[in-house]
């Protein structure tokens, strides 16, 4: 009830101002009548008794005044009028207005832009139900499981990338311990297992295309909690060994690739080649558990025959490819499941037919939170974020420094304005109050600009990187609760950074000679010819040091893109041309493939312009690869870890990879299997087993496999897997199996010229043949570099963006302190002083700031950047070529900054200058 | 005698309004009168104090206005006592009992 009146008089005092006061008046009129009525009564003349109630009532506007004070939101009328009063102070000066609001507007934009970013790799929650009670299982060991198969999906947490740096550990399990887990209702609420992702071929009304899809257990979507928009979800039954084989659809692959027909839910498609019955599509925003990378459709486990027959079988005790995740039981913590687990895993790997570990392993189990779904991207992507986080986060608080600079400038500006109203009785909270609020509408309007800025540019970004990663990327930079969290945080931070420092120096005026002064001179009290190290000056010093930091890191990663991109692979990647070509959908198999593909190179290599075609299971530098470990017969224990590549007739010849010792392959080694098998082997693979001996004719072995390899030839080292991965020891091997290849033709012009050839040669020879990624190898390393290019462009435009800001700043402090000099340099110059003592004076004074913030900026960088080290490739963190660049370009800016006010200095007219008080 | 006018006791302003309109309505001017006449002119509440405590109160909802013609008809803002107002009297009247109570205590005490 109280509350309900004092609403409506908070609302009246708001909005019905007017008659308010109206009110007011007439109250206070008709006090004044009635006193002077009480005073004639008490026998007074009408002047005496006029004149004593006046002064009983002690001025009216006082006491309207102090009514005012006492009123609900007064403090809201007074906000209101700060804001008329600095929307007018704005409108005056334009300018300021434009440069802060703009300055803002992109350094709130680009760091809203790159978290919106970290938000949708890093942050975002899957959307299942009760996400948080998600967990996923995880091995670690001491030493890697003796496995007959293991698959490690990718987006393991804490999985390194680095194949150097790998530790066991992974999150695949057999299908029968996934069972075994399953079977454990006391701990959890629901477990699911799934492999993938899986590519397969998808054919509707005759056409063909790929889909990316997981393979999953029954209970899947009920573990997860994700209902379907339409049909049914994939259920237990779906997941019998014999059940009819359905499929269910992710809502944006039936958008694309169905036009949301509602219509297909019910209907049989074709997945490799086998009829699947789509049983149903799952609600929007859902596509798969690890983000960003969407998964287009969900088949049962049971479907793995006919999707992945290169999977281990569901009997298979020692094949790893099961991932497992679990939603726990209310009531049980992570601790207790945990070692009900590790009982169950570790007798199971440690004995029986599941052994797949030694006791001194030491296995065990590991429940990780898998609430923000799996890290495939968050491992590639958050190096880099954070990296450009910090290098906008930079930019912003040169930004701020910018704005306080700019600001501390006009509120000298207005030192006697203020001076006024606290002599007038303005508190210094009130004023101070006033300032912040002028801040803050900068900050509004700049905010308002940088969440336009923010989206336009994280949504261009996301579509950019989706248009060229290597995989279906689907990055949802959409702004959500957090991202507009972290935007007004930002904003206020930034209102305080550059609103405060301006505020109190305000504030903190001295009124007599403030008052005294005339608005446009300063006094030479301040003493001529000293230059005041002031908090401007600081200011200043402070946008070059943070400039340098963020030049120093940009150049670095640049300098890493160069080093890349000028590197030396091992082999010729000018005119050859890459596809891959899948056999696997259509009844090629073994033998008939490797026939295929020699019939297939023949035809390639006689197509004009074509100088030399041949094969290999991965083409080189395409991010794939396959690592194992050799060791010499004698010594089977010391193993050597190494790569393989299978490769075709030529390989060597096409690719340009000089041979250094004995032969390449020949017909006959691809021909049958011989014993031993005969290999090429890189310099590495030489040196390392055999040291400086040619190893012609000696043998190795693949521990684990009993073939016997001999070999024929040494070749120079080439990157294989990635161009930053140093040559390994390689081996390549003859190509027998199927499994798909990626061709290579050496060309003698450009290699795009023939790419319609090729398409036409390829059908001819196996038109059931689908080619896929038909690129140039160079255009290939483009791709591989893309990420690294990216990042490279990225931090040096915000490099550019912060040596900007930082010459603004320079530029107006100089500006501002020439004006206010003028009077001083009139002197001197009437005094005798060259236009070139006068350039040297304020030349001196800006390197002086200049060579400040350097010296501070690289003291600073040398030890941020070290932070870069694993972005960089070729240098070191603290690269003196890279440093002197950076210092240089910034110098040369900074001169240029500085020379515009000192020539204006230069031109100052001694006469005018000395009238001008 | 005539006492000098003491300044008012933080809080007692509200509780000698309020206790003034116990008995009727009253304007600005008479309300100031008549917490002289209650307190044998001890207290003399000068415009500059009523006013905005009379507007405080009437926002918190204890007392009402509303415009009336005084004694000699002339046109004036009057204020009542409205029902909270009336608690908040009990209430202000409790607590200034026990607060004169304590400091007669504690000027007794030797």
């Amino acid at each position: 009830m109280a509350l309900l009146i004092k609403a409506r008089s908070f609302l009246r005092n708001l909005f019905s101002v007017r008659s308010v006061e109206a009110d007011l008046d007439q109250e206070l009129h008709s006090h004044l009548q009635l006193l002077i009525e009480e005073n004639i009564r008490a026998g007074m003349s009408l002047t005496e008794a006029r004149r004593s109630a006046q002064i009983e009532l002690g001025g009216i506007e006082q006491v309207k005044e102090q009514v005012r004070d006492e009123r609900i939101g007064n403090w809201l009328q007074s906000v209101l009028s700060d804001c008329r009063y600095g929307l007018r102070q704005f409108r005056k000066n334009p300018v300021f207005t434009a440069v802060a609001v703009l300055t803002l507007a992109l350094a709130i934009g680009a760091n809203t832009a790159i978290f919106s970013l970290i938000n949708a790799v890093m942050l975002r929650r899957l959307p299942v139900h009760e996400p948080q009670q998600l967990l996923i299982l995880k091995w670690t060991a001491l030493r890697e499981p003796n496995t007959n198969a293991s698959y490690f999906w990718s987006g393991c947490p804490d999985l390194s990338n680095d194949p150097d740096k790998h530790t066991p550990g992974g999150c695949t399990f057999s299908y029968p311990m996934f069972e075994q887990i399953r079977s454990r209702w006391d701990i959890f609420a629901g477990v699911s297992g799934f492999a993938g992702p899986v590519e397969t071929h998808v054919t509707v009304n005759g056409s063909a295309s790929m889909a990316t899809g997981d393979l999953v257990s029954g209970d899947f979507f009920t573990t997860l909690g994700v209902r379907a928009f339409a049909g049914r979800s994939l259920d237990s039954m779906d997941d019998l060994p014999g059940a009819p084989p359905a499929v269910m659809l992710s809502y944006g692959y039936w958008q694309n690739r169905f036009g949301g027909d509602p219509s297909i839910v019910g209907k049989s498609i074709l997945l490799e080649h086998s009829l699947f019955l789509v049983v149903g599509v799952a609600v929007p925003g859902f596509s798969g558990v690890d983000p960003g990378l969407p998964t287009d459709i969900w088949a049962p486990l049971s479907s793995q025959d006919v999707l992945a027959p290169h999977l281990p079988k569901r009997t298979a005790a020692k094949s790893l490819w099961v991932e497992v995740i679990a939603r726990l039981k209310p009531g049980v913590s992570i601790a207790q499941a945990q070692s009900a687990l590790d009982v169950i895993f570790v007798s199971n790997v440690l004995s029986g037919v599941g052994t797949v570990f030694k006791t001194g392993d030491s296995p065990r189990i590991e429940l990780l939170s898998v609430a923000r779904g799996l890290t495939s991207l968050r491992a590639q992507f958050s190096q880099p974020l954070f990296v450009l986080m910090a290098a906008v986060g930079i930019v912003l608080l040169i930004a701020s420094a910018n704005i306080g600079g700019l600001s501390l400038a006009r509120a000298m500006a207005r030192e006697q304005e203020m001076a006024v109203r606290l002599s007038l009785g303005a508190t210094r909270a009130r004023i101070v109050r006033q300032l912040l609020t002028e801040s803050l509408f900068l900050a509004m309007l700049g905010t308002a600009l940088g969440i336009l800025i923010a989206y336009w540019s994280a949504s261009s970004l996301a579509a950019f990187l989706a248009a060229n990663w290597y995989m279906p990327l689907e990055l949802d930079v959409r702004p959500d609760g957090i991202v507009l969290g972290f935007t007004i945080a930002v904003a206020l931070l930034t209102t305080l950074l550059f609103g405060l420092a301006p505020a109190f120096q305000s504030s903190r005026v001295d009124l007599a000679p403030a008052i005294k002064r005339s608005g446009k001179t300063l006094p030479g009290a301040r003493g001529l010819g000293v230059w005041r190290f002031g908090f401007g000056s600081g200011l200043v010093v402070a946008q070059v040091g943070l400039s340098i930091i963020v030049l120093a890191g940009s150049g670095l990663l640049v300098h890493t893109l160069v080093n890349l991109e000028t590197l030396d692979v091992g082999f010729d990647t000018h005119h050859v041309l890459l596809f891959r070509a899948d056999s696997s959908l259509t009844d090629y198999k073994a033998d008939r493939a490797r026939i295929l593909y020699r019939e297939l190179q023949d035809r390639l290599a006689a197509l004009p312009g074509v100088t030399s075609a041949s094969y290999s299971m991965v083409a080189l530098l395409s991010g794939a690869g396959i690592d194992t470990e050799f060791a010499i017969p004698a010594t089977p224990d010391e193993k050597l870890s190494s790569d393989v590549l299978p490769v075709g007739l030529h390989f060597f010849e096409t690719m340009h990879v000089p041979l250094l010792a004995g032969r390449t392959f020949v017909a006959a080694d691809l021909e049958a299997r011989a014993k031993p098998e005969p290999v090429v082997v890189n310099e590495s693979l030489a040196k390392a087993l055999f040291g400086k001996e040619i190893p012609l004719g000696r043998q190795f072995i693949e521990p684990g496999i009993d073939t016997l390899r001999v070999i024929v030839g040494v070749v120079r080292d080439t990157r294989y897997i990635s161009m930053r991965r140093e040559p390994a020891p390689t081996a390549y091997v003859p190509l027998y199996q199927d499994g798909g290849a990626e061709f290579e033709l050496r060309t003698a012009g450009d290699p795009r010229a023939i790419a319609s050839a090729v398409r036409a040669a390829v059908n001819e020879v196996a038109p059931n043949i689908l080619i896929s990624d038909l690129e140039t190898q160079t255009d290939q390393i483009e791709h591989a570099l893309y990420q690294e290019r990216l990042f490279a462009s990225l931090s040096a435009l915000f490099s550019a963006l912060a040596l900007l800001l930082a010459c603004i700043g320079i530029y107006g402090l100089l500006s501002y302190e020439v004006t206010r000099r003028t009077h001083e340099i009139g002197i001197r110059m009437a005094l005798g002083a060259a236009p070139r003592d006068v350039l040297r004076l304020v030349l001196r004074r800006g390197l002086l700031l200049v060579t400040m913030g350097t010296v501070m900026g690289v003291a600073a960088a040398v030890g941020l950047t070290r932070y870069l080290q694993s972005l960089l490739y070729g240098i070191r963190a603290v690269d003196p070529f890279t440093y002197a660049c950076a210092v240089i370009l910034l110098a040369v800016v900074a001169l240029a900054a500085c020379w515009i006010p000192a020539r204006r200095a230069t031109r100052v007219d001694p006469m005018i200058a000395l009238r001008y008080e | 005698m005539n006492p000098e006018p003491t300044t008012l006791l933080q809080g007692t302003l509200d509780l000698l309004i309020l206790k003034s309109l116990l008995t009727g309505e009253l304007h600005g001017l008479a309300v100031s009168r008549r917490i002289q006449q209650i307190t044998a002119g001890t207290f003399d509440v000068k415009p500059g104090s009523l006013f905005p405590a009379l507007h405080r109160m009437e926002e918190e909802g204890w007392i009402s206005s509303f415009w009336g013609d005084s004694e000699n008809n002339r046109r004036a803002k009057f204020y009542r006592l409205t029902k909270p107002g009336r608690k908040q009297l009990e209430v202000e009247t409790e607590r200034w009992d026990r607060v004169s109570w304590a400091i007669t205590q504690a000027l007794q005490a030797s």
